[in-house]
Order: structure tokens, then sequence, then C-alpha cells
């Protein structure tokens, strides 16, 4: 019964807007935890965010722990927007279609400890970014990507400690810039293939928890190309 | 007038007394063969064991080997037709108080510090003609060719770890050598030091090299060996080159410490010049970006040792002829992985926390671009 309560809490502030038959909104202000959100959206030019889009994008708001979050939209030039607020959650997202935009910040507003978020997208001229733990802590986080398509490019920023970022990206023409900073025990793998990538892969580890002097990075790169610039830079600092 | 030549005078012998340091500083200990020389201000002297040494000696060896003990226990043994001129030698139970100065000038040399081990750095100067090498706790040799190219090999300790670390410094740079049989090249002191190389060589080789006098079974096994040969004065027994019909012939006398081809011990000196030469090829492909490793396993890579791990580069490069796969790992604080196809045309430009860089390129290179800068 409790569980209800909250579940019917966390539900009352989300507000769904509908503006054009093109144009699925949903526009989410979200407060409470346990929160299980399933979103499909299929279309063309669909939105979901902080509000009805009507002048510039607006970030959605979701705060909570324990959140399971799966968002799927399907079809060209759709956005994505929006802070979360969630420690211990999970997110699912999957993206069909081309000249869509993700803008993400995670862990923006507070911290987002020990979540996992799965995206994955097929398209092409895809723009997405992506900031996790840019300002309050995100430590253990999961991140895997599964990319396939052509002329994406994508910014994502990992500012925790102890995270895993793992992407698969198959197509050609992409520009990557994948960046963990400021934390420690980073792992990032990469697996591509395509050709025409321009890519740069940053870690600089920062500060080791106390008493901890081993704290490192991984790099692990696994390329298929016929041409391919890609940069790796490693530092033990964020200088 | 006269108090100041008075004082000239006694500065002139306070000056003189000091320079001549006439305390021994170390003795001969271990003598074999035949030519050494000490040359001491206008003198030239024949040592022999318990021979004792002095600041500013000037030690040769001509056919034969020596071996000088300084009063710290350091050990330096030289092999035929070697040059040192012992600069300095100060021990006190300080070690700040000090000091080692000494020239390797030519052939070879094996230097094993004793408890001048304890001594900073900046009290030990050991030159050749092309380098500086500073040490700390270092067993070492060093081997100078006629034309002044050094090498430094670093040798392990009783547990066949490395015995300390040497600097070997020019003015083109300095080299490291931490790892047990570390070896560096220098051509001449503008050049900097080749990048190290560990060499196939084992303690055994290197003992052998520098034993002066055999063990008394062996000495007695070989005079006997000896007087068996001689049994008769048969002409054909008659070596031509033996060391003293050499020193028979005034002219050949004359200066026996002259290098000549005659007098190179083929099966001893010329193995470490021939690590020198070969030392100095690599660094010259090396240079001109020809270093080249063929694995044999489909990929075609250049500027790292394939398969394997190499000391310069520090990247383990492993070869999946499976999966067609080759990848590149290197932990330098981090660790960057990287793999390709064996087909593939990569140039991997590598950066580490020294600051060192390499180039690795499989096959033709160039269509795949990889920058990799790691920091520690």
């Amino acid at each position: 019964m409790k569980n209800l309560l909250v579940f019917l809490v966390a539900l009352i502030s989300v507000g769904t807007y509908a503006q054009s038959s093109s144009d699925n909104q949903v526009f989410i202000e979200q407060v409470g935890d346990t929160l299980n959100l399933n979103i499909q959206q299929t279309g063309y030019g669909n939105k979901i965010g902080g509000d009805d889009f009507s002048s510039s994008p607006a970030d959605m708001v979701i705060t909570g722990s324990g959140l399971t979050f799966d968002i799927d939209q399907i079809g060209n030039q759709n956005l994505l927007y929006g802070p979360v607020v969630s420690d211990s959650s999970s997110f699912t997202t999957y993206f069909s279609g081309d000249s869509n935009v993700l803008d993400w910040n995670i862990g923006y507003l507070g911290s987002t400890d020990s979540s996992d978020f799965d995206l994955s997208a097929t398209g092409d001229s895809n723009t997405w970014d992506i900031d996790w733990g840019y300002v309050t802590s995100a430590e253990r986080f999961d991140f895997d990507l599964t990319l396939t398509g052509s002329t994406n490019t994508f910014d994502i920023d990992v500012e925790v400690d102890d995270a895993t970022w793992n992407y698969t990206v198959d197509g050609d023409d992409n520009d990557i810039l994948s960046s963990q900073t400021d934390g420690a025990y980073q792992y990032q793998i990469v697996d591509f293939t395509g050709d025409s990538v321009d890519m740069d892969i940053i870690q600089k580890s920062g500060t080791c928890p106390t008493g901890v002097t081993t704290c490192y990075g991984h790099i692990d790169l696994d390329i298929t190309s016929d041409n391919a610039t890609i940069a790796i830079t490693q530092q033990d600092s964020t200088d | 007038m006269r108090q100041l030549l008075l004082l000239n005078k006694i500065l002139l012998t306070s000056f003189l007394a000091v320079g001549l340091q006439s305390d021994p500083i170390g003795d001969v200990t271990d003598i074999s063969g035949s030519g050494s020389k000490v040359l001491r201000t206008n003198e030239t002297y024949d040592p022999d064991l318990d021979f004792d040494i002095v600041s500013f000696d000037d030690v040769r060896t001509g056919q034969g080997r020596l071996e000088v003990t300084f009063v710290d226990d350091t050990t330096l043994k030289l092999t035929e037709h070697s040059k040192v001129i012992i600069d300095e030698v100060v021990y006190d139970p300080d070690p700040n108080k000090s000091k080692m100065a000494m020239r390797f000038a030519a052939g070879t040399a094996r230097f094993a510090t004793g408890k001048i081990g304890l001594v900073p750095k900046k009290n030990i100067s050991i030159t050749t003609p092309s380098a500086n090498i500073a040490i700390r706790g270092t067993d070492f040799t060093t081997t100078v060719d006629e034309i002044g190219r050094s090498l430094v090999i670093l040798l392990p300790d009783a547990n066949g770890n490395a015995s300390g670390e040497i600097d070997v410094i020019t003015a083109g740079g300095t080299i490291t050598l931490n790892e047990a049989y570390q070896a560096t090249m220098v051509p001449n002191f503008e050049s900097p030091p080749s990048q190290p190389l560990i060499l196939d060589l084992d303690l055994n080789m290197i003992d052998n090299m520098f034993i002066v006098s055999p063990p008394k079974e062996i000495q007695k096994q070989e005079q006997e060996q000896q007087a068996n040969s001689n049994g008769g004065d048969n002409l054909l027994d008659v070596d031509l080159l033996e060391e003293n019909l050499l020193e028979e012939d005034p002219e050949l006398s004359e200066d026996k410490l002259e290098f000549t081809e005659l007098d190179i011990d083929l099966l001893d000196v010329d193995l470490l010049i021939d690590v020198l030469e070969v030392m100095e090829e690599i660094e010259k492909a090396r240079a001109s970006g020809s270093s080249t490793n063929t694995s044999g396993d489909g990929a075609f890579i250049k500027g790292t040792t394939a398969p394997g791990f190499d000391k310069v580069t520090n990247f383990n490069t492993l070869i999946d002829t499976g999966s067609g796969k080759v990848t590149f790992f290197r932990d330098a604080g981090g660790v960057v992985s990287i793999t390709l196809s064996v087909e593939a045309n990569a140039t991997l430009n590598a950066t580490n926390n020294t600051g060192a860089t390499s180039e690795i390129i499989t096959n033709e290179g160039g269509a795949i671009s990889i920058i990799i800068r790691q920091n520690g």
C-alpha cells in the first residue's frame, strides 16, 4: 500500500501535451522515488522535455531514486531534453530515426549514484550531448551505448568515480568526443566499425579516494576502419 | 717581498702535497698476463699483487687483466687493453664526505661499488670519452672502443635484480638504466645515449669475461697442458702472436699499450665491442624510422617488437591469427589497449609520461591515425 501511494505521488506532476498531429510532446516534471516511467513515441518531431517547446527546448525535471526509466523514440527529428536527479536508477533509451537530438544532464542538480544507463540508437545525423555527474556525485556509473548509423555527432562527458563506459559504434563519418574526467577507476571500452571517424577519447583521473594510490584509467579501443583519426589522452590529473 | 715569495712557496708546496695524494686509495688485488702499467706523474710502474694505487694513477692493461680493490671495497676489473685514470677516491664513514672520480679511456671495465655505493650521486664522477655516468649502488661494465664510443651495461645483483641505477648523460640527453642487463650506447658526447635495450646475456658470460686469474685448479691444468704441448721444439708449435715474442721485439714493445689488430683478444673484448656496434646499428635504424619488426603472423609492424614486449615503446603487442587482430597494450600509469585488424594501415604516435615518443606503423600506415598521450 505504501509503495502504491509513493507511485501515485510520483505521477501527480506528470503532464502530457499534444500540440499538433506531427509533434507529439511529453512534458515531465516529476518528484518521488521508485518511479517506473515508460514512454514510446512514434512519428516525426516528437519531443520529451520540461515544457511545451513553444520557444526553446527546456529540460524535463526528474528527481527521485530507484527509478526505472524506459524511453523509445521512433521517428525523425525527435528531441529529448532534461536533467535527472536519481540514485540507484536504471535508464533505458532507444532511438530509431534520423536527425534526433538528445541533450541530457544526469547528476547535474543532485546525486545520481549507482545508476545504469543503456542507450541504443539506429539512424543518421543524430546529435547527442550527455553530461553525467557534471556537478554532483554520480559514482559507480555503468553506461552502455550502441549506435548504428552515420554522420552522428556525440559529445559525452562522464565526470564520476568508478565509471564503466562501454560503447559500440558502427557507421561512417561519425564525430565522437568521449571524456571521462574528475574521477578514479575509469574504464572506457570502445568498439568502433566504420570509416572517416574523428574520435577523441579523453580520460583524466581526478583525486584518488583517501588511502588509495593506484586509481587509474583503462581504455580499450577496438577499431575496424579504412580511415580514421583518433586521439587518446590519458592523464593523471584534471590539469 | 721576501715574505711574499715565502708565502708563494708554502702555498705551492701545499698544493703539490694535496695534488699528489700519495696515500694509497686501493691496491692491485689480482693480475694476470703481461703488459699492465701504472703511470704516475713521470714514472711508469709494472704493477704486481698488492701494488698501491694512489689518486691520479693512470692504470693500463696490455696482454693481461687486472683488478683493483679500493679502500671501500669497490672493485674495478680491467680486461686486456684497457685504460682508466683514477682521479680521486675518498672514503669516509659518512657517505656525504666520500668521493670517487675516474675516467674510463679505453677497453672494457667492470665496476662494482662497495661502501661507496651509499655515496650520493653528486660525489661520484665517472666519465668515458663520450658520456658521464652517474651511479647509485651499482655493478656495471663500460666498454670504450678505439673511436671513443661507449657501451654501458647495468648488471644484476645476487638476486638477479638490477644492482642499482645508472644515469648515462651526454650533451644530447640522459638515459637511465634501472633493469638488469639494460644497456645503452653513446657514439659521442654531442649525441643522446641510445634508447636502452635489454641484452641477452647472463652473469656467467660477464663473470668469465672479467676473470683476472683462473682458479688454481684450472691454472694447474693449463700449465700441464702447456708443458705437454711444449714437449718438443717443433717450429710448428711456436705461436707467432704469443705475447713474449712481441715484447722481445724492440719496435713492437715500444708502445705495447697501443691498440693493434694483433692485440685484440677476439674471444673476450670483441663480444662487447660487437654489442656496441649492433646497438649503434639499431639506433641508426630507429632514428631513420626503418626499425622493422615483421611478425610473420599476417601483420607487418614497424617501430616496436611484434609480437611481444618492447622495452623502448613499452607496448606489448599481441597478434591473434584466429581473429585476425593485432593488439597494442601499454600500461603507463593508465592502460591503453588498441586493437586493429592485422590488415589495417595504421600509424600510432604515442607519448608516455616521461615525454618519450614512439611511432608504430602497421602495414603501410597512415589510413588510421592514432595519437596516444599518456601522462601517468
